[in-house]
This record gives C-alpha cells, structure tokens and sequence, in this order.
C-alpha cells in the first residue's frame, strides 16, 4: 500500500483543484448553486493525493475534473469537496 | 386496517435481521396446537390454523384480535411451539460458517485473540466507512476460512473435528450427526464479541434463532380457504404444510413424553425437520418435494416469490391492466404509418371515456342509445358500454336499457365510449428494448381478428408476420392523448435516436419495386401509369414524359419524382454502386448515382440507400428539413407506389436464379483443386519444416492463417465467377443488390461453394484422436479434413461436408442464444439503473434527488435523434444546401 499512485492509473482522469477566486465565475457559468454540484467525498484517494501538492483541501472547495468523451471529445465537469 | 391520513415521512434505513424466538412469541397473536381446521358446523376451531386470532376471511366474522372484519383487518400471525428445535434451511450456509470456525468445546472463535481483535476492529472500521455489505460479508468468509484452518482451539485447547452438511439440512462432525438440539446448543456457546468478526452483528442478532424453535404461522389472510361450488372448502398449500407440521409436532411430542425408543423420536424429529424444510422451499435440491393427493407439488412459501410467475414479478414489478388488448398482427399496405388496424371484436370490448358535458350531451345521448353493437348499414359505429355516474356507480349499457340510459343522462356524467376511428392508442410489441418498441397510432376499424399495421412500421418493432402478437392500450385522459400524439406518434419517431438516422422506411418489396420503377429509367404506357397509380387515390397522374405515335409514355423517374418536394436537392451513392475505383458521379454507366435537382430524380436508382428503413437517404433529409408531416406522407405513398410498380412488372425468385452456365461450374471447381493443391504444398512444407514462421507466431498458427487466407481466397473467387454470370436481370440479385433481402454472398454459397467453415474463429480440429472424423489418417491437416466445404449449396453436401457445415451452424446457433439472455439481462439491469434520470430545464441532467448527474445532456447537449448518425452537424449536407443557393442566385 502506499507505493499505487491512483492519479497515474488510466481510468482516472485528471483532476485539478479550482483556484477560490474561479469559482464564482464558474458557478455562474453552469448557472447552479455551489451546492447542486456532484459531491467528491474529503478522503477520496484522489483527494488526498492532491493534498500531497496542495496542501489542505478544505471541504467547499471544488475539482475541476477533465474527462476525455466519445460525443465531445473532452468534458470539463466539477465536484464539490465534502467530509463526512 | 386504519389508515391516518396525512402522515408522510421518508424512510430514513431498513434493517434486516433474523427474528429471535422472542420476537415472533410476542408477534403472534395466538399459539396454534391443533392440526384440525374447522369444527362439523364449519366454525374455525380455537388453536387451530384458522382460529379467528389470526384475522378472519368470511364476511360477518370479526377478528378476535383486533375485532375488525374481513375489510378492516389484515390479519396477524401466529406460532407453533416445535417440540424439538428444527434447522432454518434459508441458513445452513450461515450455520454451517458458525460451526466451522468457532470451538466444539468452549464456542470461541478460533483465532488466537490479539488476531481476533484485529479483525472486529476491521469490521468495526468497515462498518463505519459505510462499506458495502457484499464486502463486509466477503471479510467474514475470509475470516471464517482462516480460523476454519486451526485444528486446535487457541484458547481451551481442544482439538476440533470435522464438520460436513448432508445436504439439505443434517450436520455431521466426524460422521456422527449432530441433531440440531446439538447445533443449537453450541451457537449458544459463542461469545457475542466472536460474532463481530463473523459478520453478525451481536446487538441483534444470536446465531441460535438460526435452529427454530418457534414457527412463525402466517395469518389467515395470507392463505385464504376457497369454498368450492359442492360446498366442500379446500385449503391453501400453506395451510396444508403447516396442517403437516402440527400433526408431526404433536406425535413427536407425545413420544418423547412418553419415552418412546430413541430410534422412533428420531424419525418423527426427521420427518419434522422435513416438513419444516419444504414449508420454507418446496424445491430444496436433495429431498423430494411434498405433493398433494392429485400428485401437484405444493407451492410453499419460495416459490410463491421465485421466479417469473413469482410475487416479485408477476405482481410487483408489472401488473395487469384494463382498457387493452392482445392478439395477433398482419400487414396492411394500404394503412398510413400512423395508423393501426383494430379488429371490430377488439373495437367493441374497448373504450374511451367521455365527459357529459351541455354541449356535447345530444351526441352523447345518441351514441348510448344506439346500445352496445349499434352497426350502420351493416357498418361498425360506435356505441357505449357502460356509463358512470357522479356517485361512481357503473351501469352497463345494454340492448333493453339503452334508451332509458339515454334519457338519464346529464353533464357531470362520464360515458365509455367504444373505440371508432382517429383514437390515439399505444402499440407495443415485446421485448420493449427502445422507445421505438410502443408508439402512437390512430385506430382505424377493420373486420376480421388480428390487429394490421403498415410495413414501413415493422423495422421498429422488430415485427413480423409468422404469428407475432402485439399489444394495444388505450388512452383514458385528454392530457396522455395529447402527450402520446406529441411525442409518441409513429411518424414523430422515423428518426431513430439510436443512430440518427430513419428506423421507419421501406423494405423489402417496396425496395424492389422502385428499383424496377427507376432504373434506367423505363417508359410506361397510360394504362400501366393508372395501374402503379390504382392504390393512390388522392393523387393526379404527373405530365407525361414524352408521345409516340399519339400515344403518351410516363418516365419512372418521373413517377417517383411527383413525390419529392419542388425544392429538394441530393446527391449520394444507390446500394446499386459497384464501387468502381474511381466513381464518375452523374456519368454512372449503372445508374448508380442519385442526383435529385430541384425535387426531380435526374440519375440514379432508388433503392435502400434512398429510401430503405435504416439507410434511406431521402427519408432522412426529408425527416430532417421538411418535418415529419412530409416524411410521413412521402413514405405512405412511396410505399404505396413500390407495391403498384412490382405488382404490375410481377415478381418471382427460384433457386434457377442461382444457375450459372457450366463454363463457370468449371472454372470453379478448377479454383477449389488449385486452392486445395496449395493447401497440400503448404502441410507438406509444414511436415518438412520448411515452412517459414510469420512474426509472432508458431509455425502451427503461421500454417492455420496461411491455409485459411488461401481457402478464403478460393471461395471469394469462386463467388466472383459466380457472380460474372448473376447480373441485375435476375431477381435474386436485384433483391441482393439493392438491400431489399438477402445478400451477395448468400448467393454465391447457393451458386459457387460455401467455403471454410469455422469453429470458434478457427478450423475444426477436435472429435477424434489428433483429427476430425474417423474418415481421416490421423494427423491429416489438410482442407477436406478440417470443414472446408466445396460444394455449393445447390450441389448439395456430401456427408462430410455437412457434418461439418453443421458444427458452424450449431456454434452460430448456442452464440445466438446465448448473447440475447445475456445482452438482455444486461441491458434491463442498464436500463434500471438510469430509468429516472432527466433532463431538466437548465439542461443539466438530474436523478430523482435532483442532483446533477451530467452539466449538459451526453456532454455536448445534442439530441441524438435530431444528429446525422450521432453527429451534431452534417456538413456535406450543408455545403450542398449552400452551393445550391449561391448557383440559383
Ligand atoms: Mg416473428
Ligand atoms: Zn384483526
Ligand atoms: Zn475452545
Ligand atoms: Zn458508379
């Protein structure tokens, strides 16, 4: 244990943290609250190894996840970082 | 019951849980001692299975529980006290992990204890993770496994035996049995906090309420008695196996009072156990199912939920309804798209209610006059079968009523109306796979029994003709007419989302006959214009084309163009095209390219590339640029046309269509010795090794891929000959060529040679010992050996040959059956998962909690019924739209 590094593996895409100041902007764009968005839970594997670059994720904090899709191409969605 | 209005909460969890013989004494409402039912005068007896208790089923009793009667109380249970405790066959598994991993002498778990901690703290640390269940029970088994491996108790020291389960429920340890008294006994002795790493959670659950020693007795409501017409009452299954029960309990029980021989207690104790075993599950594998007198297995209480006539989904999962029919289905050409042909008989059984409203009422009056089978002029109208009144009481209109019915009519009224045409009903046929499987259709009344449709609608509903029965439903409010005429209607779905493109279209027939209608362009006479144009009615003849010798002669192209719009501009490539390499376009020496000017067919041939149901061309722009309204009218009459077209050339196929001249019956077999002579060389250099590998490969495998390349070149080769000589004056081919039936290479296996066939994706090698069949040395490689067939199939087969064609065909025949249960299965489970998913109106899509499953629908928000074959914009299209405006300006 310890050694798997999940980001690397090919089913999950990349991920990266939204600075605070673009996430009004954002909200606004997808016209939804910050609470409508999917939830990603704090101790999420990906979570934490972001942790490791970022430092604290505090939970109200949101992802930018980039998936690669068979009708767009590529699909930017958000997640909303929550504990327990 | 009583039921309080007004409350709703929201389940916040279930929990399931064994019921320890505690709870089910203070659940029962009365405990049952005696097997016998009713008294002389028919009164149930106290004590008994049907004691009044348990709630009541006659009307005029009232339940001496709660004192409801029949449509007040749903009954309540009761239990019969086992003399001796009896396994739960629903849990030998779970009893048998018990036994196993926990110490015959002292009941602990055996696991030393630093390691045994270790392992409830996992559990504990599972458990408030939220993990699944599966996993959770997944640990337990790995858990049990381990301590399963030690011999010796850790903690007493005693040394375990060996437990085995005689399936269905007898445990033996070390081949002496364990009666379940002993079982129970020793789930006793387990300590609660051993449990925890077993996956049993000890706050509510103890392994011994796993051994019953009370039996739960269902109430009367669950297994009512029917009294027959002689009078006589005859019991449900249930009853009849708790009936047995009770007799075994009570001989038992006295028995072993009384201190009867071991053996005898024993036997009475197995023939409980039985009992006991099939009142659970009257299918456990291992002992014989109890039956009734007249020898029918008795339905016991798994099977009154297993399976497809099971609780679950005969009743639960669907149900049946009203207001619909069934029956067997037919063609009707002369139908619209929209419309379905109802069978009189069906029409009269099914209604449509009708509000009695100030204005309508003399309408209404009138229709419910006229009785329940009113014709006109020997013609099917309408009546009305039943009318409503405010207070909701039904009355049934019939011949001698039907006018005073009438009379007493008023607004406020609701009047079933029989079916007449222009209803908006569902049509369905099964398996419901895609939204295209149930449609709107407008009724329209026709005699005989079977429902008809038209076939440009058959490719939706995978319909066909050979006894196919289909459904219909129809619709009761004015809102569910409205949203299935919206967006359910046949011709609002001739664009099918699945691939973005038209799923309703012609077929077959159709296709041959606009083939023979357009190409190259032939001339009609007046006479056969009126006959294609005989079924069409509504429409004018077009312009002839030209006149010899005073008379006028109609072009084909012509004919089809009059149902194009003035403005519809096109260019694409027929089925027809021989794909020559390089394509002169409008130039087409086969007639194969369609060009369409202005809404006139310039060149080119029509068939399923134009207008077939999953490829055709114009249906698709038309569908598309025009509405549906267009597409639809296009297809009724084209189809109409098609029909008119082959029924005046005539049309025939026989298997002389696959005759080719000797010459070519030669030159075929010359290919098939010359490829099997190859064959030969390459074993031969194979024996000899020297056979070069390909990269990647053994030389076993090099030698298969270059045997099968060369026969696979022989039988291409051979329906190359073959087709030489089979050219579009031959109906089988046109049928081929223009998409309508059947393909190319069905005829050269008719004409040519069948060619290789193939087991799991490589020559038949298994049979007999290092070869195929007995007919053959063993070790023999070469191509007669292992299925290649030369023969074609009108040559017929010789023995070996078929043998081997039928390998193929039965490895097609297991791989289609096979794939559909599977995909099926597959597809519903698929299909339940996402079922209440939508799109809201911010576009985003959402589940039944309203959160956000997708930010735009399928990510880029296109509908795919509205893309070109899942493509947002069809740019071709677009450039040839553009092209033709700049040119016209
Ligand atoms: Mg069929
Ligand atoms: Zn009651
Ligand atoms: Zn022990
Ligand atoms: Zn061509």
């Amino acid at each position: 244990m310890g050694k798997f590094n999940v980001m690397k593996h090919g089913f999950v895409p990349e991920h990266h943290l939204v600075p605070k100041e673009e996430e009004e902007k954002i909200l606004k764009k997808l016209d939804v609250s910050k609470q409508d968005l999917p939830k990603i839970l704090k101790t999420d594997p990906v979570i934490q190894h972001m942790e490791k670059v970022h430092g604290d994720i505090e939970e109200g904090r949101m992802i930018e996840v980039i998936r690669d899709s068979a009708t767009a191409g590529m699909a930017k969605v958000y997640r909303l970082v929550i504990g327990r | 019951m009583k039921r309080s209005a007004g409350v709703s909460k929201r389940v916040g969890s279930i929990k399931f849980a064994y019921m320890s013989p505690e709870e089910i004494r203070n659940l029962s409402a009365t405990k049952i001692i005696t097997p016998d039912t009713y008294d002389d005068d028919g009164f149930p007896i106290d004590m008994g299975l049907m004691d009044t208790h348990l709630g009541v089923i006659e009307p005029g009793l009232r339940c001496k529980t709660c004192g409801g009667r029949v449509d007040q109380c749903s009954g309540h249970f009761g239990r019969i006290e086992l003399a001796m405790p009896v396994i739960h066959v629903g849990y030998v598994k779970e009893i048998k992990k018990f036994l196993r991993s926990t110490c015959r002498e002292c009941g602990k778990l055996l696991l030393p204890k630093e390691e045994k901690e270790e392992y409830q703290e996992q559990m504990d640390q599972m458990e408030r993770m939220g993990a699944d269940s599966l996993d959770i029970r997944k640990l337990a088994k790995d858990i049990s496994k381990k301590a399963r491996r030690n011999k010796v108790c850790p903690h007493c020291k005693a040394e375990q035996q060996k437990i085995m389960l005689d399936k269905p429920t007898t445990f033996r340890e070390d081949n002496t049995k364990l009666t379940p008294k002993e079982v129970r006994s020793r789930l006793e002795k387990i300590p609660d906090d051993d449990l925890i790493p077993l996956g049993m959670n000890p706050d509510v659950v103890r392994p011994e309420w796993l051994v019953l020693s009370v039996l739960l007795v269902p109430p009367v409501t669950v297994r009512p008695s029917i009294t027959l017409e002689s009078g006589d009452r005859s019991e449900d299954d249930l009853t009849h196996k708790l009936v047995d029960i009770l007799r075994i309990n009570q001989r038992l029980r006295e028995n072993r009072d009384i201190g009867s021989p071991q053996l005898i207690v024993e036997d009475l104790w197995d023939l409980l156990q039985y009992h006991v075993t099939t009142y659970f599950d009257n299918q456990t594998s291992g002992i014989p199912p109890a039956r009734h007198r007249s020898g029918r297995t008795l339905k016991t209480l798994i099977q009154r939920l297993k399976g497809k006539e099971g609780r679950f989904r005969q009743n639960l999962s669907g149900k049946r309804v009203n207001f619909s029919s069934r029956t067997v289905i037919s063609p009707d050409p002369w139908l619209s798209i929209n419309e379905v042909g109802v069978p009189e008989k069906a029409a009269r059984e099914l209604t449509v209610p009708l509000n009695v409203t100030a204005s309508n009422i003399e309408y209404v009056r009138e229709l419910v006059a006229r009785g329940p089978e009113p014709t006109e002029r020997g013609n099917y109208i309408p009546g009305a079968n039943y009318i409503i009144r405010p207070d909701g009481r039904r009355i049934r209109v019939t011949e001698t009523n039907a006018e005073t019915v009438a009379e007493k009519l008023e607004p406020g009224f609701v009047v079933e109306r029989e079916l007449k045409d222009g209803d908006i009903v569902l049509f369905n046929r099964q398996p419901s796979l895609h939204k295209m499987s149930m449609m709107a259709h407008e009724v329209k009344i026709v005699p005989g029994k079977t429902f008809r449709l038209n076939l440009a609608v058959c490719p939706p509903y995978n319909a066909d003709f050979d006894g196919d029965e289909m459904n219909l439903h129809v619709l009761q409010s004015e809102e569910a007419r409205a949203e299935a005429k919206v967006i359910m209607r046949v011709q609002e779905n001739i664009l099918s989302p699945r691939f973005g493109g038209p799923i309703i279209g012609a077929i077959q027939d159709h296709i041959s006959g606009l083939f023979f209608l357009t190409y190259k362009d032939p001339i009609f006479s007046r006479r056969e214009v009126v006959s294609i144009f005989s079924n069409l009615v509504t429409d004018k003849i077009p312009e002839p084309a030209e006149e010899i010798d005073g008379n006028k002669y109609w072009a084909g192209k012509d004919i089809f163009s009059h149902f194009l719009p003035d403005d519809l501009n096109m260019h694409f490539r027929a089925s027809i095209c021989e794909k020559c390499d390089e394509c002169i376009e409008e130039d087409c020496e086969h007639d194969a390219y369609v060009v369409i000017r202005d809404g006139k067919l310039v060149t080119g041939t029509i068939d399923e590339d134009a207008v077939g149901a999953f490829a055709g061309n114009i249906v698709d722009k038309l569908a598309r640029d025009y509405g549906n309204d267009v597409a639809r009218e296009f297809i009724d009459k084209i189809t109409t046309i098609a029909l008119g077209s082959i029924t005046l050339r005539g049309f025939t196929t026989s298997i002389q269509d696959e005759d080719v001249p000797p010459k070519a019956t030669k030159q075929i077999s010359a290919v098939m010795d010359k490829a099997k002579s190859k064959v030969r060389k390459l074993v031969d250099a194979y024996q000899d090794g020297e056979l070069e590998g390909l990269p990647g490969r053994s030389l076993e495998e090099t030698l298969e891929v270059r045997i099968m390349k060369e026969l696979g070149k022989a039988r291409d080769e051979a329906g190359n000959i073959a087709s030489k000589h089979l050219g579009l004056g031959n109906n089988a081919v046109v049928m081929a060529r223009t998409g309508a039936r059947a393909s190319m290479l069905n005829l050269t296996q008719m004409a040519g040679s069948l060619g290789q066939q193939a087991v799991r994706g490589e020559r038949p090698k298994r049979g007999y010992e290092e070869r195929t069949l007995a007919h053959f040395k063993k070790g023999e490689l070469g191509a007669e050996s292992r299925g290649f067939v030369k023969s074609s199939y009108k040559d017929g087969l010789n023995p070996l040959e078929y043998f081997f064609h039928s390998m193929g065909g039965r490895e097609g025949l297991v791989d289609t059956a096979v794939r559909t249960s599977r995909s099926g299965y597959m597809q519903r489970r698929l299909i339940n998962a996402l079922e209440d998913l939508m799109v809201s109106h911010d576009e985003t899509v959402r589940n039944t909690a309203n959160t956000i499953i997708q930010f735009e629908y399928g990510e880029d928000g296109i509908d795919p019924q509205r893309s070109k074959g899942g493509i947002a914009v069809d740019m071709d299209d677009v450039m040839t739209e553009f092209k033709v405006r700049k040119g016209g300006e």
